[in-house]
């Protein structure tokens, strides 16, 4: 019981001192401009590519898309209609990533947007410590006449006993970018039913943002509807920090309670190899071009970038498009670069000394002003 | 005891750091009761019991949705057309099909595309005739059941 206490106060604190940066909004014109440039009214929902092992997610997945997606105002094509077709039709996945399938796709739907869903992640992880249920998906939608990307999201939900956390940048309006509780949930018990209604909660938050669709009232009235967010990282020169989660995941060190994991959690419940960025992160190839994604970033034009401060702050990617991160060690009596940027980290736990810091940074690209 | 005071104490630190929001948008543009959890309960694969129950929550969501002078929601009359399909009824089927068809001028070349392939009624083939006749007899032995 103590053991749960201190794991969900934890989490609490996370969740909290998430929100330490300063406060900004963004209106909804500025985070999605190719949304009100060419307002698709209808959406083809692919069948979800499954790239987790279990058999079932995409089934399981497509059950719990609609909805929410419907709700904006928005013509969803029926998913499992456009499923049983796509199947009699022998439309493979990787076909259809390809550019001269989109031809045949509207063709044979007429939608004005398609949405590419990557599920990546539909895991149960058990330890001597606790259970994790791990929903993880990636959006993707483009136009269907020119294949140019409309909108992109990604998100990932942990779900432990006693506290859910979902992680990402999925919707400002509620409040969140990274790491916000949802809800304690104690009812969720038969697997299958727990994934869909962890993927039910995942596509309401990436979907509640967008603006609202033709059916709505509110269609193409709400461009100037400000979001508010925190900034959970901050710019210094060529270089934006991070929060330490945005790398290493989430993940709760058991043996040293008042910090993050920096990496993942052994069976053991010790901290083992760096693995939570490759975790989060995902890149895919759609329709010629390619994508990348971690969980923390939004997207404009495939290019990931951080909101941070009144600014769309573009972040460099590798010539693979691979992004990559920095790591900066402070020592003890060196001054943090960063104001609101804090790490408990320690580089050597088992030491009396006064601790070394951690920072985590990624190289600029480029910097655009939000003009207010 | 114990239990409680540690639920209450949840409640209260999640509400301190973040005020719960509505997951739908407050506008309700559409009905949906029913959808989710009847959509939880077919699992990975639903019998023709368990499929015929998801048609009736569906069919529920119409006459409510027609009940409040609301559209129905997308793909509602399509699942309804489906479920008909592969529980063997396939003149009600069609006619839910061109229901989506005409509630959402947007799904027409899909609907006519996909009747064409998928449910041919009148050029059916002998084998797609056969399963449905099939199907037809499985339901109306679970329809015995029920009785």
């Amino acid at each position: 019981m103590k053991k749960y206490l201190l794991v969900l106060v934890s989490f609490i604190f996370l969740a909290c001192s998430a929100h330490e940066g300063p406060k900004h909004s963004i209106s909804k014109a500025q985070l999605f401009p190719q949304m009100y440039a060419q307002k698709p009214k209808s959406i083809l929902i692919l069948p979800a590519v499954n790239s987790t092992k279990s058999a079932k997610a995409a089934r399981e997945f497509s059950f719990t898309v609609t909805m929410p997606l419907a709700s904006l105002g928005y013509y969803v094509f029926p998913v499992h209609l456009v499923d049983a077709y796509i199947k009699e039709k022998h439309l493979s996945h990787e076909g259809i990533m390809k550019l001269p399938a989109l031809k045949q796709l509207k063709e044979q739907f007429n939608p004005d947007a398609i949405m590419f869903v990557d599920i990546n992640q539909w895991d149960y992880s058990y330890s001597v410590v606790k259970t994790t249920t791990t929903v993880g998906v990636v959006y993707n939608m483009i136009d269907a006449n020119t294949g140019a990307q409309l909108w992109a999201n990604s998100g990932v939900y942990d779900h432990v006993p006693g506290a859910v956390i979902v992680g990402g940048p999925i919707a400002l309006a509620i409040g969140l970018t990274v790491n916000t509780i949802v809800a304690a949930t104690s009812a969720l018990t038969q697997n299958a039913q727990q994934y869909m209604q962890m993927a039910y909660v995942l596509n309401s938050h990436a979907f509640y943002d967008l603006p609202r669709g033709p059916y709505s009232k509110l269609y193409m009235k709400d461009q100037n509807v400000l979001l508010s967010y925190r900034d959970k990282s901050q710019l210094v020169g060529d270089k934006i920090y991070v929060q330490p989660y945005f790398i290493v995941g989430s993940k709760i060190d058991s043996a040293n309670k008042d910090s993050l994991c920096l990496s993942g959690v052994n069976s053991l419940g010790k901290c083992s190899g760096l693995q939570s960025y490759e975790r989060y992160y995902r890149e895919k190839v759609i329709a010629g071009n390619k994508y990348f994604f971690n969980a923390f970033f939004h997207y404009e034009n495939g290019l990931p970038y951080l909101l941070s401060d009144n600014k769309k702050v573009f972040i460099k990617t590798q010539p693979n498009g691979k992004i990559t991160y920095h790591v900066q060690i402070i020592k003890p009596n060196e001054k943090l670069p960063t104001s609101f940027i804090q790490t408990g980290f320690n580089v050597m736990p088992n030491t009396t000394q006064p601790r070394a810091k951690v920072l985590y940074y990624f190289d600029v690209l480029r910097v655009d002003n939000l003009v207010k | 005891m114990k239990q409680i005071c540690l639920i209450l104490l949840t409640c209260f630190l999640f509400l301190a750091c973040s005020s719960p929001k509505p997951l739908l948008p407050s506008e309700k543009l559409y009905i949906w009761d029913g959808y989710l959890q009847s959509s939880l309960a077919l699992g990975t694969n639903p019998s023709k019991t368990q499929l015929a129950s998801h048609l009736r929550v569906l069919l529920n969501i119409i006459a409510q949705s027609d009940k409040a002078h609301k559209r129905v929601a997308p793909g509602i009359y399509a699942g309804v057309g489906q479920l008909y399909y592969d529980l063997g009824e396939q003149e009600k089927g069609i006619k839910y099909f061109l229901l989506e068809k005409s509630t959402y001028p947007e799904a027409k070349v899909f609907i006519d595309n996909a009747l064409k392939e998928l449910y041919p009624t009148q050029f059916g083939s002998q084998d797609k005739q056969a399963k449905n006749a099939k199907e037809e007899i499985l339901t109306n032995n679970t329809k015995e059941e029920k009785k």
